[in-house]
Order: C-alpha cells, then sequence, then structure tokens
C-alpha cells in the first residue's frame, strides 16, 4: 500500500522557484531598461601637449590605479550612492583617434549602465596637424544612478576607450564591491539569509519525513497459519485481555510485527 | 511529491541561494552569463544530490533498522 507523504514542502516546492523566478523576471528588464548615464560635468579638456613618455592607457577610480584591481578578491569598495572620479590617461594617435571613454556596469552578461564621455578635442583633423604623441586626458564622473538602491555585492566595471567608428580600441575591467544604503542591503541580505534557513529548515524537514516514511514491514497473515488477518482499521486487542483470532495459529495470535512481511515503501 | 524528491529540490534552492549569498558578500562575481549560469547550476546539482542522497540514505537506514528482528516488539506471551 503506498503511503502519501504529507510534506510540508509540497506547495513550497513550487512556490520558492516560482518566486526566485519572478525576482529574475523583474530585475532582467530593469537592466535592459536602465538609461545609458551620461556625465553631467563636462569632459576635460583633452591636454595637448607633447608628451611621448605616455604610452599605455591608465584608467584610475578616485586617484586609485584600477589595474591591481583587477579580481573579485580586490574590488574597490565604494558606496552605491556616492560617486566616482574615473580618470583616463592615453595617447594618440596610438590607438587611433579616440572620441569616446566609456565605462560599464556588467552583471550576468548584461551591461546595466554606461558611462560615456565625449573628448572635447577637436577630431582626427586635427590631430594630423600634431607631429608627435599626444597625452590625452578625460575624465568621467561616474554614478550608479537608479541602480544604487538596488546593487549589493561585486560587480565588475569595464573601461573603454571608443573611435568614431564605434569600435573598442582598448578596454580595461576592474572590479568594484558595491554597498548599498543599509536599509537596502540589510533588506537583501535578511531576505536571502531567511531563504536559506527555510530551505535549510524545510530540506532536514524532509529528510525526516523521509526517515519516518520508511514504513516497517507489514506482517503477512498467511493462510497456512489458519487465521484470518484483522481489519486494518481496527488494531489487534491487547494480549491476554481478550479473545484470540479465531483459530489461533501461534500462542499470541500471530507472527509479532517485523517478522516477516515486505518492505514499505514511500 | 516524494520526500527524498522535496528534500532533492530544497538544496537546489540552497544551492541558488547561497550562490547569491557569495555575490552579496563579495566573494563571488557574476559578470559573464556562461560563468555565472554555470555556478548557479554546480551549485544546484550539487545541493539536490546532497539533499537528495541525505534523504534516501535516511529513509534507507530507518528502514533498516525496523526491519531488524532485534528492534522488534517482543512476542507476547
Amino acid at each position: 500500500m503506498a503511503r502519501v507523504v504529507r510534506s510540508p514542502v509540497r506547495c513550497r516546492g513550487l512556490v520558492l522557484p516560482a518566486l526566485l523566478l519572478a525576482g529574475l523576471v523583474i530585475v532582467a528588464p530593469l537592466a535592459a531598461a536602465a538609461p545609458v548615464v551620461h556625465s553631467d560635468s563636462p569632459a576635460a579638456p583633452m591636454d595637448l601637449s607633447a608628451d611621448p613618455g605616455v604610452t599605455a592607457p591608465t584608467v584610475t577610480w578616485n586617484g586609485v590605479n584600477v589595474s591591481s584591481h583587477g579580481q573579485p578578491s580586490s574590488a574597490f569598495s565604494v558606496a552605491g550612492t556616492h560617486s566616482a572620479e574615473v580618470n583616463f590617461s592615453f595617447s594618440e594617435p596610438t590607438l587611433g583617434f579616440v572620441t569616446n571613454v566609456t565605462l560599464q556596469l556588467t552583471y550576468l552578461g548584461l551591461v546595466l549602465t554606461t558611462a560615456r564621455t565625449a573628448p572635447t578635442v577637436p577630431g582626427p583633423d586635427a590631430h594630423l596637424d600634431v607631429p608627435s604623441l599626444i597625452s590625452a586626458h578625460a575624465s568621467l564622473n561616474w554614478t550608479f544612478g537608479p541602480l544604487a538602491q538596488a546593487l549589493e555585492g561585486v560587480f565588475q566595471l569595464s573601461a573603454g576607450l571608443t573611435n568614431s567608428t564605434g569600435a573598442t580600441v582598448w578596454s580595461e575591467t576592474f572590479f568594484v564591491f558595491v554597498k548599498s544604503p543599509y536599509l537596502v542591503e540589510s533588506a537583501s541580505v535578511v531576505v536571502l539569509l531567511i531563504l536559506l534557513v527555510a530551505e535549510l529548515y524545510w530540506g532536514v524537514a524532509a529528510i525526516r519525513i523521509a526517515r519516518k516514511s520508511a514504513r516497517p514491514p507489514v506482517a503477512s497473515w498467511s493462510g497456512a497459519q489458519g487465521s484470518t488477518p484483522p481489519s486494518s482499521g481496527t488494531p489487534p486487542p491487547p494480549a491476554g485481555s481478550g479473545t484470540p483470532p479465531a483459530s489461533g495459529g501461534g500462542p499470541s495470535g500471530g507472527p509479532p510485527p517485523g517478522s516477516t512481511g515486505g518492505g514499505g515503501s514511500t | 511529491m516524494s520526500a527524498v524528491s522535496s528534500a532533492a529540490s530544497s538544496g537546489v534552492i540552497l544551492g541558488i541561494v547561497i550562490v547569491f549569498l557569495l555575490q552579496q558578500f563579495g566573494y563571488l562575481a557574476l559578470t559573464a552569463l556562461i560563468p555565472s549560469l554555470l555556478y548557479f547550476i554546480v551549485a544546484a546539482i550539487l545541493g539536490g544530490v546532497i539533499f537528495g542522497v541525505a534523504a534516501r540514505a535516511a529513509a534507507r537506514s530507518a528502514r533498516k533498522n525496523r526491519g531488524s528482528p532485534a528492534q522488534g516488539p517482543p512476542p507476547s506471551p
């Protein structure tokens, strides 16, 4: 006889994945609808003074070079509501003529937000008049924008230089550890921790149910013993207090439970 | 839904939640899609297998214990 396991996780097993899926569905359009953040502050004019020493582009985040923060373990710790000053330094025209500096926040393969600054220097025609390399600088005021209330954790930022065709001529990635405002941070962490504890509880409860649902073997009342099996709804009378079964297969009216019979199934 | 599959599903969700928590606490960066999906899938499979196997082992050990004559009720006189 198959016994139905009344599991507390029967409904929850569908509800929680649905909640997680709903959360992802909500977050994905948010990411897709994130407006492109343009820096309000005008880009710093590029320094056209000849500086042959600058060859490799460098990006600084609040004055700190980002090249040493290329791993999640060495991420910048920033507050989501604060802005950061990002400076680009590069030489032209070794990379082609850079027309834009961009900064992109990436999460789960989606570009959540992009900051872009168009240099105020003249176009390539003006560069043609410069015989040697020039040191170019651009400044960007980075803010997380409306995502500041939702971001928490480690995220990757990609700094890039693009030319007039929109192609990225150089890029560098680094990581920032964004800390949300206290209430949002605690709310998201608390929700996840509650989910963690709840899943642990339900998982352990399901294991206990599985252990309890391992039914004891059902005693078989064989016809060779000449006795009739009791009805399943009525317990057998206590030994010695009532009349034994009809024709008495054994001293106690039958084999002890658990001695014979098949195994239970869940 | 049997208890074993319930435990396995709890383990799956637990694995996914742990990945999100690791990202929240700064130990994991979910940047690219494919590596992030791999994190989620591996964590979900690990959680499901661990909890499912635990539930199955618990059920089996309990069945074995109850089936042994040593633990059965003593025969009445």
